[in-house]
């Protein structure tokens, strides 16, 4: 595959984001191809998720391009191809809802107003519930799911869309183990299948063997690229932060399918 | 068998729009609960009352110039609010007692002769629905099911997370734009029956009785325009025989069957805990 037959699922270049003109993340140059699987790690504060928040449209991009799928971001449209998974915690609204209806609201961009969705619409909703091991909570309201429950829930509404780019913010903090294995699963799922993965965190857990490449920043500059196995070692370094003891890496991933 | 309020051609406009205010409020009040911006309704009731009062003052129909000042009271609100979020809401403040204030002062100023019973507009009366209003309600009240009903999956995506809804490339300033007005249609729509300072009432009292029973957003609508509707008719028709206002009258009603459904969810609840378990203190 060369570069000029396939474009860069993302690419920056020299590209400054940031908030109220002052950038976070400064020059950075970068390009993520079809069906990488991405760590992207770094301390607090280093524009991790400003990073990620410049590809999603949702911090300004002051200097540089950004583009995803090989269209400047500015003028992309296809947000259908690109799924997001939200650091914040605000599925639990003020009304109560259920797990399809939250999945549901993942797939918008495909749907059109005023009809109902088709089979096919409603066939994704069950297979994303279905790919993140909830099937039986599709009915379920959100407030009486866990804390790790509902992170997936927001996995499978990232899915819904059938998305070629995942993006997720911190999936795993203060997350279980055993919710964070069927995580890792879900993920090995998608990255079977070709699924572009973009996943921040402090601490890969029992994701690292799906990892393919390593990103790290630092004040807001990427200070480590290269394969996962190159990744600098936890304990030497300031980037690394503890939530709590290390999770057991788990049963061997990839194959298994969904667990929960 | 004949019905002695529905002899009245002013009861049957009034229990009319009734009927439309049970199928409008709650349908739009159920986005604005999910946001956390319950009391929005009732800051565009206030700046309606400016329109009312500058048509009043102008002889110009009341309901038109509310429905005026509510559309852009509305579109200020949900400006201030995606502007600024710290001072949003001392701005909001500004702008509900600005409307009820400048609501009063206009008033005053109507031209001698002019009888002027503000309670009515306030508090909600059963006399005041003229045939007139009522086409205009009936107009309101089918642009406001549209939206709520035809764009409700939109509505709910960005009511539940916006910033989803924004990284997902959904047009979300034109939708909180587009509910911010359905809201103040809605206010207009109930300003005769329920009265200004009480037509929020109807947009957040069915929803919290719907939502202590329910567990999906679809199901809370449905309950909670069935029992919105129910107090709206109800509380017109109880208005008539015990000469109450009809607003206070319905939010009553309304109240009455929150606390039922509240106390009822709550012995469920204590049932459930202790019938499985026998042995169980709790």
């Amino acid at each position: 595959m060369t570069e000029a037959a396939a474009p860069a699922v993302v690419e920056l270049r020299r590209a400054d984001i940031g908030y109220e003109g002052r950038p976070v993340v400064a020059g950075l140059d970068l390009r993520i191809d079809a069906g990488e699987v991405i760590g992207l790690l770094g301390p607090n504060g280093s524009g991790k998720s400003t990073l990620v928040r410049g590809l999603l449209g949702l911090a300004p991009i002051l200097g540089g391009s950004v583009s995803l799928f090989g269209v400047d971001r500015h003028r992309f449209k296809d947000w259908a191809r690109v799924g997001y998974v939200p650091q914040r915690q605000t599925v639990v609204g003020g009304i109560p809802s259920t797990v399809r209806e939250v999945v549901a609201s993942g797939q918008l961009t495909s749907v059109r107003p005023f009809r109902r969705p088709r089979a096919a619409e409603r066939a994704a909703v069950v297979d994303a519930i279905e790919a993140v091991g909830l099937a039986d909570k599709a009915k379920a309201a959100m407030a009486t799911l866990s804390g790790g429950q509902q992170r997936r829930v927001l996995i499978a509404r990232a899915l819904a869309s059938a998305p070629d780019l995942l993006v997720l913010d911190e999936p795993t903090a203060g997350v279980d183990s055993a919710n964070q294995v069927a995580l890792a699963a879900t993920l090995a799922g998608l990255a079977e299948r070709g699924t572009t993965i973009l996943l921040i965190t402090h601490e890969l857990g029992p994701a690292e063997p799906l990892v393919t490449r390593t990103l790290v920043l630092r004040a807001g500059r990427l200070v480590h690229d290269g394969p996962a196995s190159e990744a600098p070692d936890e304990h030497d370094d300031d980037w690394h932060h503890h939530h709590g003891d290390h999770p057991d890496p788990g049963p061997a991933l990839g194959l298994e399918g969904p667990c929960t | 068998m004949e019905i002695e309020v529905l002899q009245y051609a002013f009861m049957r406009r009034a229990l009319l729009a009734a009927l439309l205010i049970g199928l409008t409020a709650p349908s739009v009040g159920v986005y604005l609960v999910q946001r956390r911006l319950a009391l929005i309704g009732d800051g565009l009731g206030h700046v309606a009352l400016t329109g009312v009062a500058v048509g009043l003052v102008t002889s110009t129909t009341p309901v038109l110039t509310a429905l005026a000042a509510a559309v852009v009271g509305a579109v200020v609100v949900e400006l201030i609010r995606v502007k600024g979020r710290t001072s949003g809401d001392v701005a909001l403040a500004v702008l509900f007692y600005g409307g009820i204030a400048g609501g009063v002062v206009i008033v005053s100023q109507a031209p001698p002769g002019t009888t002027v019973n503000l309670d009515a507009y306030l508090f909600g009366a059963i006399t005041t629905t003229t045939a007139g209003d009522l086409r205009v309600f009936a107009v309101l009240s089918l642009v406001v099911l549209a939206v709520t009903l035809g764009l409700g999956r939109y509505l709910f995506a960005v009511s539940n997370d916006e910033e989803y809804a924004l990284a997902s490339g959904l047009p979300v300033l034109r939708l909180n734009l587009l509910l911010a007005v359905v809201t103040s249609v809605t206010v207009v729509v109930s300003m005769r029956v329920v009265g200004l300072l009480l037509i929020s009432a109807l947009m957040v009292i069915p929803i919290a009785t719907a939502q202590l029973v329910t567990r999906s957003f679809r199901s809370t609508v449905v309950l909670a325009t069935l029992l919105g509707t129910a107090a709206a008719v109800s509380g017109v028709g109880a208005s008539y025989y015990a000469d109450t206002p009809s607003g206070g009258t319905i939010v009553l009603i309304a109240i009455a069957a929150f606390l039922v459904v509240a106390v009822g969810a709550a012995l469920r609840d204590h049932l459930r805990r202790s019938t499985p378990t026998p042995d169980a203190d709790a």
